[in-house]
């Protein structure tokens, strides 16, 4: 447990410090915000063949032997466990309806809803709201910091990392098997690796298509994923109505004058 | 007393007039997005016709509801000030082409699913407006999608699609940026790539 309160006490004093050093902007403007991409786009070009040769081929596996419903109640049950992070998660954002509502739709899904298999809480309209521990320093005003690749993992940067090592020890199945090596082994494995290739499965054809049709898939997917993560607001931050994507669009000649 | 009565009502019915027609505006770009939607989910994707008279029907909505000269000519960004007018011309055509087909392969995928609209938000950018719609998915939370729409002359375009807070244009942009930085063929070499995605 000490290792846990270590780990809680770094993650405060974190998230106090880049507070401090707040100057009001989550995210650089994106010309900037990739300091590193020469070494990011070693790290990505290992990730594609690590994706195309050997998680696709095990997800193209998964998707033969099983049918969408299968898929889907195994989606259903991998985000049941994980919805106890995003009850915690949005306590820390002091969002307390919604850590609430992950609650109840946690209670009825385990029970009503077979383990999750079934998201029977959306009757009751609570509708599905995920969040992690990435969202909740960005509320805290958390600067994203610089755009990394990660082995792996993908895009990232230092909080969305931060964020994604936090969210794995607040899996239920990591506390819950914490104290026991031998469990742990037994449950921790198999469940890591149905949570990627159900993930890896959802995500395949979606991949194929950007980098089928992207002249600079790096580009592209880093583009995306800072557009992405630009939704995330401060909660010191002077209000601001304007949406992150608002950006300024005119063009210089305006053909459409021409007619 | 009298006299100030009618000030204030003539400063409320301009006041209520600007606010009406700021809503017009926004309901009628909400129609007009919804129309293209409509069109394209019956018309097309649930339509009992052949698939080449499908991706006709496509092409054909897909070039009229968005603007796809205002559209190609940002994404080139600052490139398109030393482009050529044949580089300009060239790469707007195979920029629409590429679209037409990507799309029409991504909306094959949309079967059985539908948009649900929720209002507008205000732009900065002059004449345009967000139209905000969510697709609701087999699981999960929904998909956030916002069609950008321009006003021209009393016409309603879609200059862009924001899919989960990724807009379109501005990643096309970006990628077509980077490209031809890091390529010594410059934009010859972005429509030679280009076009061999057709």
């Amino acid at each position: 447990m000490n290792k846990h309160l270590k780990l809680a006490a770094g993650c405060a004093a974190l998230i106090i410090l880049s507070a401090c050093a707040f100057d009001g902007k989550l995210q650089r403007p994106e010309a900037e915000a990739d300091p590193y991409e020469a070494v990011n786009r070693k790290v990505f070009s290992f990730n594609e063949g690590f994706y195309e040769n050997v998680m696709f081929p095990i997800a193209r596996g998964y998707r033969k032997v099983t049918t969408p419903f299968v898929r889907e109640r195994v989606r259903g049950v991998v985000s049941n466990i994980q919805e106890p992070i995003s009850a915690i998660n949005h306590l820390l954002q002091l969002k307390f309806v919604d850590s609430m509502q992950n609650l109840g739709r946690f209670a009825l899904n385990t029970t009503l809803g077979l383990g999750g298999m079934f998201d029977v809480a959306q009757g009751w309209n609570l509708e599905p709201d995920k969040t992690g521990f990435n969202e909740t320093m960005a509320s805290w005003c958390v600067a994203e910091g610089p755009y990394l690749v990660v082995p792996f993992l993908g895009a990232s940067s230092p909080r969305g990392l931060t964020g994604t090592a936090v969210d794995a020890v607040a899996d239920p199945v990591y506390w819950v098997t914490y104290n026991d090596a031998n469990i742990s082994a037994k449950v921790s494995y198999p469940y890591a690796a149905v949570k990627y290739t159900s993930v890896a499965e959802a995500y395949m054809d979606i991949y194929d298509d950007l980098k089928s049709n992207s002249v600079d898939f790096y580009s592209t997917m880093r583009s995306a994923y800072l557009q992405n993560q630009s939704k995330y607001k401060c909660r010191f931050a002077p209000e601001d109505s304007s949406q992150s994507y608002d950006f300024d669009f005119e063009v210089e000649d305006d053909m459409t004058d021409q007619e | 007393m009298t006299k100030n009565f009618f000030k204030i009502a003539f400063a409320l019915t301009l006041l209520f007039s600007g606010t009406a027609r700021a809503e017009i505006e926004g309901a009628k770009a909400e129609a007009f997005v919804k129309d293209v939607t409509t069109q394209g989910i019956e018309d097309i994707i649930n339509a009992n016709v052949s698939q080449a008279e499908k991706d006709a029907r496509f092409a054909k909505l897909f070039n009229e509801a968005l603007d796809l000269d205002f559209i190609g000519q940002f994404v080139l960004g600052r490139n398109w000030r030393v482009a050529t007018p044949e580089q300009r011309k060239e790469f707007i055509q195979v920029y629409r082409q590429l679209n037409i087909s990507t799309w029409s392969k991504r909306f094959d995928e949309f079967k059985g699913k539908n948009f649900i609209f929720k209002g507008t938000s205000p732009s900065n950018s002059k004449g345009q407006i967000f139209v905000n719609s969510i697709v609701p998915m087999d699981q999960g939370e929904p998909a956030k999608v916002v069609w950008r729409v321009r006003e021209k002359g009393g016409k309603y375009k879609i200059v862009d699609i924001i899919i989960e807070n990724v807009s379109l244009a501005i990643t096309a942009r970006n990628e077509y940026t980077a490209f031809i930085k890091n390529n010594p063929g410059g934009i010859d070499a972005l429509i030679a790539n280009l076009k061999s995605k057709i």
